[in-house]
């Protein structure tokens, strides 16, 4: 075997902390999912199948997969060699991830697959009366979670940030995990998962936020195609893998970051419109009387 | 029982979120240090030339004190900075009063990352020691370069990891005080 081929595919960096953290959050999860399912099979007032449907956990459990292939896998260690391998990874934290997690709908079934009295307390938490919910909205409202979305975004894409990430193991765990929970949360409003402690956006305005995010990150990756020199002068000192110079490797990173990861946010635009009139096709047909008058055939739209 | 553990048992939350706790606490407190995989660390040589070869070298934890000491190699051809994998590194350790001298070899396998050879050693004495890196290739080109180290007294505990644990406490402190006020309530 080549080499460099056999050195990417050996390099991996199993980590007992995240290793945890995914297998309480992957428990949890099925947990919840297994009591509630068994709850809405006895119950036929429930609609189990888009209650606790099988996509959830396959969406819920695929993604945990993805978070551990994106933080332990080759791609990780070779993260620190090139910055094509970098954005692939951010893209995976950022843009995949965090819409899969949120479209299974985690809050519920993770409240589930606690045990009784913690279930009530941390539910408790997010009822009308409380205070923890109060301060929720106030800090996680759209507006506010776009701007700190792109700050950090942006922020951490600043070669001296991006540099400080790459040689210290510290700031390039608090880079990954700012990153993630800033996508959590502008995901969780353009997915519209639990816990619904805001307004709900209309269709369109799930569609125009999503979208949002498209101009800021292609700014990004156009800024990085376009760069004279080398931006993260980091990459400069380690092993060049399959001929690959800097510049080569920071142009095909910024093509990754401005179409790849522009795309994200289009597909899950362009599924909000599917949704969005798939509802309406299931909505009841208007009766006849309404649409068929002569006046309606006549002139649409400016009878009465 | 003790009535703090037994009022501890009979509150599932406390017991998930202590258990959470004190999960990072250890996980944070007594994480081994060594080189990670993306060579964090200090770096000691950027892309020296040394022969036909260039090194950048890494040094782990950072201050380096006495105990465990990683030093990571990436080992490149200068002409093309392709990675070199199959060659023979040897790092040598020479205290500044000329006493005896420590050397171990590096390899690929130490290391995570396999593009890296990994050096470990077992500091016993403070104070500053010349780092001597000798690469051999298969074919015999031979590549020599070296640096000062500073080995300090002390622990090696990163004090950025007070940080998250901060971080953790602090939510946790606020959770306690939203469910007890709730249940106040």
């Amino acid at each position: 075997m080549d080499p460099v081929l056999r050195a990417t595919l050996l390099s991996w960096d199993f980590r007992l902390d995240v290793f945890l953290l995914l297998a309480a959050a992957g428990t949890l999860y099925t947990l919840g999912w297994y009591r509630l399912r068994k709850k809405t099979v006895s119950s036929p007032r429930l609609n189990r199948w888009q209650a606790a449907a099988y996509w959830r956990p396959i969406s819920y459990l695929g993604a945990l997969l993805l978070l551990a292939v994106a933080l332990m896998s080759p791609i990780d260690v070779l993260a620190g060699q090139l910055l094509t391998m970098h954005m692939v990874q951010h893209v995976l934290v950022v843009m995949v991830i965090p819409p899969l997690l949120l479209i299974a709908n985690p809050l519920p079934f993770i409240l589930w697959g606690l045990p009784h009295g913690a279930r009530l307390r941390v539910g408790r938490l997010f009822s009308s009366e409380s205070r923890v919910r109060h301060v929720l909205q106030r800090i996680t409202g759209p507006g506010l979670v776009w701007i700190a979305f792109v700050v950090v975004y942006w922020g951490w894409h600043d070669p001296n940030a991006y540099n400080l990430a790459l040689r210290s193991a510290f700031f390039h765990d608090l880079e990954h995990v700012t990153f993630f929970l800033v996508a959590m949360l502008f995901w969780w409003h353009v997915v519209g998962a639990g816990p619904r402690i805001h307004r709900p956006f209309s269709p369109f305005g799930r569609f125009g936020y999503s979208l949002s995010a498209i101009p800021p990150n292609m700014l990004a990756g156009i800024a990085i195609v376009f760069a004279s020199g080398t931006v993260y002068t980091y990459y400069e000192s380690m092993p060049r893998l399959w001929g690959l110079s800097v510049i080569e490797d920071q142009r095909i990173a910024g093509v990754i970051m401005w179409v790849l990861g522009s795309m994200m946010y289009m597909v899950a635009a362009l599924i909000l419109v599917a949704r969005w009139l798939q509802a309406e096709e299931k909505k009841p047909a208007l009766p006849q009387s309404t649409w068929a008058t002569d006046e309606a055939l006549a002139a649409p739209g400016i009878e009465k | 029982m003790n009535p703090h553990i037994s009022q501890l048992v009979k509150s599932p939350t406390r017991l998930v979120i202590g258990s959470l706790v004190s999960l990072f606490l250890l996980l944070h407190l007594f994480a081994v240090p060594h080189v990670s995989a993306h060579t964090a660390g200090r770096m000691q040589l950027s892309a020296e030339e040394a022969g036909p070869y260039r090194l950048t070298v890494w040094t782990s934890p950072e201050p380096v004190t006495e105990g465990e000491l990683h030093i990571a190699l990436a080992v490149v051809l200068a002409e093309d900075a392709s990675p070199v994998l199959d060659a023979a590194v040897t790092v040598i350790l020479t205290p500044e009063g000329g006493e005896e001298r420590l050397s171990e070899a590096a390899s690929t396998e130490n290391s995570e990352n396999k593009f890296l050879y990994e050096a470990i050693f077992d500091i016993s004495e403070t104070g500053a020691y010349q780092v001597d890196l000798q690469v051999i290739g298969a074919d015999g080109s031979r590549g020599e370069t070296s640096f000062n180290l500073e080995v300090e007294s002390g622990s090696s505990f990163n004090w950025l990891y007070i940080i998250p644990v901060a971080m953790v406490l602090g939510a946790t402190l606020l959770l306690f005080l939203a469910l007890r006020s709730r249940s106040a309530e």
